[in-house]
């Protein structure tokens, strides 16, 4: 900083000066030049390119946030709560926030009993901009433990917290296959037009009623542009969009029903696995679906967070098939249960009289094949009647033959059998009622007696889902109506305004007279309230219950004849069928019962029906006339057991 | 002690001074901007004022001193230095890849090693007129002198700061009488030097961030994101800035250590064309009043060099 002394000047050297004094200006010229190079550049980025930038600056601070929409809730037909939105509180980390890892993860691992280890494997060694993204810790605290996470968040730099909406099935495993899995909306769904509207990573309903009303139980999401930092914490809403929370529906369900349906399956003893099944519970009069259970199930609360692989996994390859809706997908033979539907089409095509005797000897011998009937002693000379109330298969197997098989397939087909309800509520099986052109279609092979023998007792190729039996019974049930199953009696929107509330649906008329129902009706009360009735163990103090049991074979019956039912390994034993309808003058309420591997229809799946109905009947109460519609000292006797040698009834 | 130079109070360059002192009083004004964080201010500004006081009481030191005192400190002064960078790569911390600061952060033995420099080349080309040298061979020694400070701090893994070193030292090129024949064979060793350098013993990632540097644009989201959001900031400036504490990439942290690296990034976003002009500007009346200026001597050289140093790094 000092200017030139003269003292200094000798020391230079010879033609130092003008060279110095040539040679500066350029050196000056060139640190000028440099300089101005640098305002170029600076005028060129800030005045030339400064929209594009400031364009870019913006995309940078200013962002959209998506506010989620609370999912509609859905009850039952009294209005008690399924399924709902709750708040999840989770923790997430700003890695570039995160001044002690160390400290920060142990200390948050006391709190919310994690694992610090698995903190920071999580978070890792991010670098650049990922420095900045939020990593998610923990997804649903609970209330202790978040409020522990917020008193001590000062200790912990880089450590935030939020909360999200999160569904939550009250009743956790009731009714989880009606009311259907939620999960994340997957490729080939955003690719639908009926999904245009929606972005990766929602939150959708993937079966169930929850994928039925998708669109109804969404809502509509809000939206807000806040001015936000690196690290995306929010500065400053600009302007907002408030969320619409989606509409409610109200099931036909009834929680009571479909809690006792539920407890059924599930064995008192801990170590015993539950056993498998499914119940159907509608109203004849107009289809509702007051209850619907499959055994085993699974916990639909496992999916509102997004299941873990783990989960999954186990779910999907339990041979026991939890996922599986067994009340619609389930196909059973149907066993001597269909006797009602031989009755009815005998009856109706003039085949048989109320009063005509048959013999039954206990088996019944078809060109070189003898059939048995479950009562080895035989049932002796019996009526059309004491034939249902005793499930006489000899008297039947006559009954079968004179149709033919074709004649009852389309009685039973008019009974919704062989074809799905329409229910949408899952994957649905259709069932499968045997003709002589079928079996030719799909074997090669013409049909043999033989067969239809064993379809007039409900076995052989007969298929049905207890859902279509419950339909058919209800027809029955209502004097001939074939009536769609109802899920939802009302669609709300968010105001509880109704939306929607679809009127019952009728399928079909059952192509018999109304005499013809009274009197089968009246036949299968006589099943349940007399003592040589083969379903006693449905009995309601009380209530006249008309019902029919069923057993369908698994294997046939020469391999296990001779064992007594507990020595029959249970893979082996039969499914037991029981369905029911009450009060018997003008029911209102019909019952299908199906345990698999159960045994005796009687014995197994008939006291299910039973709880079932009490607790209908607890509910309802007494109406004015049914004593009178008692008879006399049937509900007093003591059910009518198997005999020795017997084999399963039915 | 030694006599104070009364002439030195009289031929004081007052133009160099108040150009300084403009520079960092912006650069004051601008760091508490890029180190605001809404609760008074940030302790980063303190440090700098501390540091301000402390080398303004060594400018009045210094300038007491007559300058031709100098020469017999220069090499004590650079001897000093180099022991100071040498204790340096023992007793520093690394950070962020470098072991350049000690105490804990607030002190760089680089700065001091610039000044030793200055002061040693100053020295040799004082007893060595750059008029007189004309073989290659001559430029020896101050290569030398030049190689070991570079070399210590490239130890520290600073690369940045030896490459300005560097720079400084190459004040004296312009002035020597070389001729271009012989600068032909060092340009293609050179050369040489980088290629092999880049092909065999730059690691990846030393690739990548050079490569970033030419075109922040090729790898936004991680290695080019600092240059890439430094660009974003310094050209939403536009001509008039965002204002004063405005500039949104700066004040949402969206810019990466913006209060040293980036620091010019933050003046260009808040005061636009007409700040960074002004901050690009400064050297030149130095530089042109340095360059028509009579009467030169030796002393001439570190006003030199020190322009260098007034440049960005």
């Amino acid at each position: 900083m000092i200017r030139s002394g003269d003292g200094m000047r000798a020391r230079f050297g010879s033609g130092g000066d003008s060279d110095i004094e040539r040679r500066l200006p350029l050196l000056a010229a060139f640190v000028i030049l440099v300089f101005a190079l640098f305002v170029l550049r600076l005028f060129y980025l800030q005045v030339i390119q400064g929209d594009a930038l400031r364009d870019r600056s913006e995309r940078n601070s200013v962002r959209t946030l998506r506010l989620e929409a609370p999912r509609g809730d859905i009850l039952d037909r009294h209005q008690r709560t399924l399924a709902t939105t709750r708040p999840a509180f989770g923790v997430e980390v700003i890695p570039n926030e995160l001044k002690v890892p160390k400290v920060t993860f142990s200390t948050l691992a006391i709190l919310i009993d994690g694992d610090a280890g698995e903190f920071a494997r999580k978070v890792g060694r991010p670098r650049g901009r990922e420095r900045f993204q939020a990593v998610r810790l923990a997804g649903d605290l609970s209330y202790d433990q978040r409020a522990r996470v917020e008193s001590h968040r000062y200790a912990m730099p880089g450590v935030v917290t939020d909360v999200r909406p999160r569904r939550h099935y009250v009743e956790g495993v009731l009714a989880a296959h009606l009311l259907g899995m939620i999960g994340e909306i997957r490729r080939d769904q955003l690719a639908t037009r009926r999904f245009a509207d929606y972005r990766a990573g929602e939150i959708i309903g993937q079966s169930g009623v929850e994928a039925l009303f998708e669109r109804h139980l969404r809502g509509r999401a809000g939206g807000q542009n806040v001015v936000v930092d690196v690290a995306g914490r929010e500065i400053e809403v600009l302007n907002e969009v408030e969320p619409a929370p989606g509409g409610r529906l109200v099931l036909a369900l009834d929680l009571d029903l479909q809690r006792v349906a539920d407890a059924a399956f599930r064995s008192s003893d801990p170590k015993e696995p539950p056993k498998a099944g499914a119940v159907a519970v509608l109203d004849p009069r107009n289809g509702d679906v007051l209850a619907l259970t499959s055994a085993p199930t699974y916990d639909p609360n496992d999916f509102a967070g997004g299941i873990e692989v783990a989960k999954w996994q186990r779910l999907i390859s339990d041979p026991r098939r939890p996922i599986q809706n067994r009340a619609l997908a389930g196909q059973y033979p149907p066993g001597s249960t269909y006797k009602v539907i031989v009755a009815a089409a005998a009856l109706s095509e003039g085949l048989v009289t109320p009063d005509e005797k048959l013999f039954c000897p206990g088996h019944f011998r078809l060109g070189r094949r003898t059939y048995r009937c479950w009562r080895r002693r035989g049932h002796g000379e019996l009526a059309l009647r004491d034939a249902l109330v005793r499930s006489c298969d000899v008297y039947f197997y006559q009954l079968g033959l004179r149709l033919g098989v074709d004649r009852l397939a389309e009685y039973a087909r008019a009974a919704g059998l062989g074809r799905r309800t329409e229910i949408a509520v899952a994957p649905e099986q259709p069932g499968l009622v045997p003709t002589e052109a079928w079996k030719l279609r799909r074997f090669g092979e013409p049909w043999q007696k033989g067969e239809t023998v064993s379809a007039a007792i409900g076995q052989g190729f007969n298929l049905v889902t207890p859902l279509q039996l419950a339909v058919a019974f209800a027809a029955i049930a209502n004097g001939g109506t074939l009536l769609q199953p109802r899920v939802v009696l009302r669609a709300l929107d968010r105001n509880g305004a109704v939306v929607d509330e679809p009127a019952p649906e009728v399928l079909g008329t059952l192509p018999v007279e109304p005499d013809t129902l009274a009197f089968i009706r009246d036949a299968l009360v006589g099943v349940v309230q007399e003592p040589k009735g083969t379903g006693g163990r449905a009995r309601v103090p009380g209530l006249v219950v008309g019902g029919k049991t069923g057993t369908s074979q698994v294997v046939g019956i020469e391999h296990t004849e001779d064992l007594e039912e507990d020595e029959i390994p249970e893979h082996l034993r039969d499914h037991a069928w029981f369905v029911a309808f009450a009060p018997a003058e003008d029911p209102e309420i019909v019952v299908a019962v199906l345990v698999e591997h159960g045994g005796h229809g009687g014995s197994a799946a008939a006291p299910i029906a039973q709880r079932i109905l009490a607790r209908w009947f607890e509910k309802r109460g007494p109406a004015p006339n049914v004593l009178a519609a008692v008879r006399p000292g049937a509900a007093a006797a003591v059910p009518a057991g198997a005999g020795e040698g017997d084999r399963a009834p039915d | 002690m030694p006599p104070i130079d009364r002439r030195s109070i009289q031929n004081f360059d007052w133009l160099l001074l108040g150009l300084a002192l403009v520079l960092i009083a912006m650069g004051l004004v601008n760091l508490v901007s890029a180190t605001h964080t809404g609760s008074g201010i940030s302790h980063q500004v303190d440090r700098q004022l501390v540091s301000l006081a402390v080398a303004g009481c060594a400018v009045l030191v210094i300038l007491m001193i007559d300058y031709r005192h100098f020469e017999r400190l220069a090499l004590p002064c650079f001897v000093a230095a180099m022991l100071l960078l040498v204790v340096t790569l023992f007793v520093a911390p690394v950070t962020r890849g470098s072991q350049s600061w000690l105490i804990e952060g607030r002190y760089q033995p680089s700065e001091l090693a610039k000044i030793g420099l200055v002061l040693a080349l100053a020295r040799h080309f004082d007893r060595n007129p750059p008029g007189e040298i004309r073989r290659l061979r001559d430029l020896g020694v101050p290569a030398l002198i030049t190689a070991i400070p570079v070399g210590l701090i490239l130890l520290q893994r600073d690369l940045g700061v030896a490459l300005v070193t560097l720079l400084i030292a190459t004040a004296y090129l312009p002035f020597v009488r070389i001729p271009a024949r012989a600068w032909a064979g060092v340009a293609a060793a050179g050369v040489a030097a980088l290629a092999a350098l880049w092909m065999y013993f730059l690691k990846p990632h030393h690739r990548e961030r050079i490569l970033d540097f030419v075109d922040p644009a090729r790898d936004p989201l991680s290695s080019g994101y600092q240059a890439m959001q430094s660009r974003i900031a310094v050209g939403s400036g536009g001509f008039l800035g965002m204002g004063y504490m405005e500039g949104t990439q700066t004040q949402l942290r969206f810019l990466p250590t913006q209060h040293t690296d980036f620091v010019f990034s933050v003046l260009a976003e808040e005061w636009g064309f007409i700040g960074g002009a002004l901050v690009l500007y400064a050297p030149w009346p130095e530089s042109t009043r340095v360059s028509t200026q009579r009467r030169n001597n030796g002393a001439h050289y570190p006003a030199r060099a020190r322009n260098r140093q007034l440049q960005p790094a």
